[in-house]
């Protein structure tokens, strides 16, 4: 098991190298010079020169490469081009943040799916399965950001329970939490309701209630547990999802996230801070992924014993 | 009965004092200073016994990105060193005219070549610590002449002379009107020379300004704390935060909400919100950013005066405010901005009229379909424009094909030398300086015997002629006859068509109604050194 971590971790190493190769490539090729974009319009072209050496821009596509993975590997990712921050302490900054979203995101959507996915299965064909699945539907076609704006005008501005943006305490983070969660709860309940369809025609279950097993147990020990791997899978990915940021909600309810930094940055054709973010992301998605991997195996033994092999 | 008369006289005159002082702090309806530069100004009224809400949070679109003033020259950056820094002159935004900044007078020579400040003693900047001295404004001038956004405006500055602490002389190498102009950009805001070298992020972010920086974090806030030392005396409000909404209706929702106290540019479509809702009060006004079509007049089929003629013909600009400004702005047809010194009123329009435009694509020497050309756009009300001009151009046999781009890439494909770009649909936002507008916009330098183009001539013009006549305007130092000469410029702009002005548009703020203090610019760098709300 430790082996199959230790495989997994070290596995990091070329998809993080390889990550922060392609944003390069994909910066580089993008139109218009990052130089010209923040030098003013009345630079000199020694002024130009002397801008490019100080941005690290001088030399080819590999050079900087491997100055950058020089300094990578230091902990540095470099100094924002245009607010001339640390790259580093500016996400450290903005992390937090999304981990928070992230996190109450994900409660959210499970605690919408499991019980609706479950209801629909336990029910299929029937008013309830219906309803639920009408839900989910809803929940997949809704835009974040009309469902946001639509929230935002109920319960900030007609109620008053909650601040429109910003990211000033617990009562700021439930509408983005609620916005994000009911998009991924819809595909999270359709998955769960699938999955338990598949499980409640195992004979297993059948065996379990010719036992005796109450249908309660039969639903939660045995069909639920069954059924959780697809779940994971999908939480797994939209965890992930989520930790990149969710652009949209953190607009509209002006969340300082991981999201509203790259594509800022992207924007402002500020590199470091592109390269940073996404390298720093993808370290974090690839924890998740490891996570979730780790999780497959306490739920199915049968996975576990394949680790240990 | 007499005896009577005068004391009711005296007593109603008493209480239309009293009340005057009463009503005055600038009303919830918006007691408004008629301006000449286009701002609005809600007046102030000192009231030493007047308490003031702590803190007035600002929503804005465009975060913070430099607390340095050399480092940019956004707008949001400029409003931020308002509040932080401070110009040796300021323009006064009633009159238009230059008054004392941190220098409290100056003397300017004879031949108009020295400028010599008295500065004050005894101030500090806002590290509570540092004194402010002549040789700050010596280190500030010199390092402006390294930064990209700032050299330009101390490019005549060939001498700084520290007379004493309290004096500073500077010379120029030709008279220069609108030096003074260019000294009260806050881009030539004073830095702390001993700051600076200890810390060179770090030293740059302090001024001796109204309020000091307290807390930034990029993406979300910034919050500034009110100067207690400051020798003007103390602002009226303790805190001001600049708090970022990205979303226009995220924005307004928060106002409505009472969250915040001012929203910046909330969208044109919600507008009936504010002026529907009894605690806010919208601000409007003219901007002054100038839209235009950018040409570059070195590319084929763009250095042919008519086909250029033919663009301004076929550009119908009512259409374009329509579709990119719900049809709220002003068409604008003179080559400089508005407001500023040297406007030509009745300057010679090219209306549209796709008919006249044929006509002077006719003269042109092409054929129908053989031009094809690529405009660059970066936003949604610019790319509209370059729609209707597409459709227009596409009548009188020109192809335009519009290049969508994000704003660092637009912005670093006009700045690099190269020119590979034909036309833009591009924005200018200055409005003080006619000589600064004209150089940057259409003048050229020599440089190893040959003209280039200045920094922001986006029509790549390197004109010998038109340079004579900027440099003219210039050293002019009597006003008729100087504005004379800007009318030239502007006839002859008019005649080369390097740029086809469209318009300009609205500047829109929804504020709270209680607010006051605050100067509304049209630059959209507003003034907040002394917005407050009078607690009741």
């Amino acid at each position: 098991m430790y082996r199959y971590i230790l495989k997994r971790l070290l596995m990091l190493i070329p998809v993080l190298l390889g990550v922060a190769f392609l944003i390069f490539a994909i910066m580089d090729v993008a139109a218009g010079d990052p130089v010209y974009s923040v030098a003013g319009a009345d630079a000199t072209p020694e002024q130009i020169e002397a801008l490019r050496e100080k941005m690290g821009l001088n030399g080819s596509l590999i050079e900087r490469y491997i100055r950058y993975i020089g300094n990578l590997l230091k902990g540095d990712l470099g100094t924002s081009y245009i607010s001339k921050l640390d790259v580093m302490k500016v996400y450290l900054q903005r992390l937090p943040n999304t981990l928070k979203l992230a996190t109450l995101t994900m409660i959210v959507a499970v605690g919408m799916a499991i019980p609706l996915g479950i209801t629909a299965a336990v029910h299929q064909n029937s008013i309830r399965d219906t309803t639920s699945m009408v839900l989910a539907l809803i929940g997949l076609s809704m835009p974040n950001f009309w469902l946001g704006l639509l929230l935002i005008l109920f319960f900030s501005l007609k109620l008053g329970w909650f601040p429109t943006g910003g990211s000033e305490g617990f009562r700021s983070i439930v509408l983005p939490a609620i916005t994000v969660g009911t998009s991924l709860a819809a595909l999270l309940t359709r998955t769960t309701r699938s999955s338990m369809l598949d499980v409640l025609r195992q004979d297993y279950l059948r065996t379990a209630r010719a036992k005796g097993v109450s249908e309660r147990n039969v639903i939660q020990k045995h069909a639920l547990r069954n059924a959780l791997i697809p779940i994971i899978t999908i939480f797994g990915v939209q965890f992930s999802n989520v930790l990149g940021g969710s652009v949209l909600a953190e607009t509209v309810f002006a969340w300082p996230g991981v999201g509203r930094l790259v594509v800022d940055a992207i924007d402002q054709r500020d590199i470091p801070t592109v390269t940073g973010a996404l390298v720093m992301t993808t370290m974090l998605v690839t924890i998740v992924n490891l996570l979730v991997d780790l999780v497959y195996a306490f739920v199915d033994p049968r996975i576990k014993a394949q680790y240990t092999k | 009965m007499k005896k009577h008369t005068k004391i009711l006289s005296l007593g109603l005159c008493i209480v239309f004092v009293v009340l005057s002082i009463a009503i005055s702090p600038v009303s919830a309806e918006g007691d408004f200073v008629p301006s000449k530069t286009g701002a609005i100004i809600q007046e102030l009224v000192a009231d030493p016994n007047a308490v003031y809400q702590d803190t007035i949070t600002i929503g804005v679109a465009n975060d913070v990105t430099t607390l340095d003033p050399q480092a940019s020259n956004t707008d949001a950056n400029m409003m931020a060193f308002e509040l932080t820094h401070e110009t040796l002159v300021q323009i006064d935004p009633a009159t238009g005219e230059i008054v004392p900044g941190l220098a409290e007078s100056w003397e300017v020579s004879e031949d108009g070549l020295i400028f010599t400040f008295a500065l004050p003693s005894g101030v500090l900047f806002t590290d509570g610590v540092t004194p402010f001295t002549a040789n700050d404004v010596k280190y500030t001038y010199t390092r402006a002449k390294d930064s990209s956004f700032a050299s330009a405006k101390v490019s005549d500055v060939v001498d700084i002379n520290v007379i004493d602490d309290a004096h500073i002389a500077i010379t120029l190498s030709r008279p220069n009107q609108e030096f003074l102009l260019l000294m009260a950009h806050k881009g030539m805001s004073i830095l702390s020379e001993a700051l600076c070298t200890a810390d060179e992020t770090n030293g740059p972010t302090i001024g001796t300004g109204m309020f000091a920086v307290e807390e930034w974090a990029p993406g979300d806030f910034i919050s500034f704390v009110r100067n207690e030392n400051y020798r003007g005396g103390k602002a009226p409000t303790r805190h001001i935060v600049f708090k970022l909404f990205k979303e226009a209706s995220t924005r307004l929702i928060a106002l409505q909400a009472g969250e915040i106290d001012v929203c910046i540019d909330p969208s044109t479509i919600d507008l009936g919100y504010i002026q529907d809702d009894s605690n806010l009060q919208l601000i409007q006004t003219q901007n002054v950013v100038m839209l235009y079509v950018a040409i570059n007049t070195t590319k084929p089929g763009l250095d042919n005066v008519h086909i250029r003629k033919a663009l301004a013909y076929a550009t119908d600009k009512l259409s374009m405010i329509e579709v990119g400004f719900d049809g709220k702005g002003t068409v604008h047809n003179n080559y400089i901005n508005v407001n500023q010194f040297g406007l030509k009123k009745d300057i010679a329009v090219y209306e549209y009229n796709l008919e006249k435009a044929k006509e002077e694509f006719a003269l042109s020497g092409y054929k129908e379909g053989e031009l094809t050309f690529h405009v660059m756009t970066d936003k949604e009300y610019k790319k509209n424009a370059a729609l209707v001009l597409q459709a227009d151009l596409s009548e009188i046999g020109i192809n335009l094909v519009i290049d969508e781009m994000e704003t660092a890439a637009l912005k670093s494909t006009l700045n690099d030398p190269a020119l590979n770009y034909e036309l833009c649909i591009y924005q200018w936002t200055d409005a003080d300086g006619t000589d600064f507008t004209v150089r940057n916009m259409y003048g050229s330098s020599m440089k190893d015997g040959v003209l280039v183009k200045n920094g922001s001539n986006r029509c790549v013009l390197t004109d010998a002629t038109l340079n004579g006549m900027i440099d003219a305007a210039l050293v002019e130092i009597d006003t008729s006859k100087r504005e004379q000469l800007y009318f030239a410029i502007e006839d002859y702009l008019n005649e080369i068509v390097p740029i086809v002005p469209i318009c300009t548009s609205y500047i829109n703020i929804g504020i709270k109604k209680d607010i006051t203090g605050a100067v509304w610019r049209p630059t959209a760098k507003h003034d907040y050194r002394f917005i407050c709300i009078p607690e009741k």
